[in-house]
């Protein structure tokens, strides 16, 4: 009978240890920091821009605004993996992006087709680096506040976790 | 006795020595100083609507970024900068100009500066303009823009720039180069400096 029980309570206890936690995953990716800017949307944005048909020709509403997600992924398996996609609630489409500094001048742009993070490797999307774009956000991201990202890698597959606003 | 003054003396001279170079370092710049430059006139529009021209507001340190509203990273970081050296000078930011260019009038409007600079502090002054007035104050500073159409980004377009922020003199002669992430008592110091220091008559 107690020999029952301690195998009841091993299956239970492995169980518990194969659910992924928020921001980790089995496939030994984890994901840390996580934090935006804070911005206050006007009444031109989101929904109502759109009513409006305010749309440009060339991507981005007139009075749009836009946000950024900064986080750390760790990649603490033998294999490397890609951060493909996010998605969010709060604005229309989430990219990932990069800025670069030569000399004085700023340049941007979007990676392509996914994020690497090399097997046992870290990639911090930090201020002036890479970080995510929320691009036309329909919700105001207010400071203290935390907003959910969904982060869809190669392997490790979806990863949830919570941007939580600060004010620099 | 002697022996004792004069090592009293000694210490005195190093103490006094100390904090005259101590006072001296202070008193230099922390941003990069530039040569000396030519006054170059700003007449913009301002987010409300209203004509902003620099030599209206001689008087004042002027402290300036060319951004655009739709900028994720760089240009909202420098404004987060900008909100701490504002706070941080109290009563003196009254006599400092806070210029935000656009490098992006298409999609910066006055409107769209307003509400964006609203996330800061109400003493930004926004500025755009049409793109004949920009352009003269782009290549009066050297800065450089360029429009990049990003291919299948829902952004559509985005602006690579010069991103360094720049500290005109109370003549509104451009002095001093900040790096983009310089830090704000970095700032605020030269802000202080040039607001002491005593200039020849204004022409």
């Amino acid at each position: 009978m107690n020999s029952l029980v301690r195998c009841w309570c091993g299956l239970f206890l492995s169980a518990i240890c194969l659910l992924p936690a928020c921001g980790n995953s089995s496939s030994g990716i984890t994901v840390e920091d996580v934090w935006s800017l804070p911005v206050q949307i006007h009444k031109m944005d989101g929904e109502m821009a759109r009513a409006m048909g305010a749309h440009e020709g060339h991507g981005g509403h007139h009075g749009s605004s836009n946000g950024v997600v900064y986080l750390t992924i760790r990649n603490k398996g033998s294999e490397a993996d890609r951060l493909l996609s996010v998605l969010t609630d709060v604005c229309e489409v989430a990219e990932i992006h990069r800025t670069t500094m030569e000399d004085e001048t700023m340049m941007m742009k979007k990676i392509e087709s996914s994020l690497e993070i090399p097997a046992g490797g870290t990639v911090v999307l930090k201020p002036r680096d890479y970080h995510v774009m929320l691009i036309e956000l329909t919700q105001s991201l207010v400071a203290g506040d935390e907003i959910a990202l969904e982060l869809y890698f190669e392997r490790a597959g979806l990863i949830k976790v919570a941007s939580e606003i600060r004010a620099l | 006795m002697f022996y004792r003054f004069t090592r009293v003396f000694i210490l005195f001279m190093l103490v006094a020595n100390l904090s005259h170079f101590g006072c001296q370092a202070d008193e230099t710049f922390r941003g990069t100083e530039l040569p000396e430059l030519p006054f170059v006139d700003i007449k913009l529009t301002d987010q409300n609507g209203n004509g902003f021209t620099l030599s209206e507001h001689k008087d004042d340190v002027t402290l300036m970024f060319f951004g655009f509203t739709y900028c994720p990273d760089v240009c909202p970081l420098t404004l987060s900068t900008w909100k701490k050296v504002a706070s941080s000078l109290g009563e003196k930011a009254e006599n400092v100009n806070f210029l935000y260019i656009t490098v992006d009038p298409e999609r910066d409007t006055p409107e769209q500066l307003k509400s964006h600079l609203a996330n800061f502090s109400d003493k930004i002054i926004g500025l755009s303009g049409t793109e004949e007035n920009l352009r003269s104050v782009y290549s009066g500073f050297g800065v450089y823009r360029e429009r990049v159409e990003i291919a299948e980004s829902a952004a559509g377009y985005l602006m690579n720039h010069t991103a360094s922020m720049f500290l005109l003199d109370k003549t509104g002669v451009w002095r001093l180069k900040h790096s983009n992430d310089a830090l704000p008592e970095d700032i605020v110091h030269d802000i202080k400096l040039l607001l002491q220091s005593r200039l020849p008559d204004i022409p």
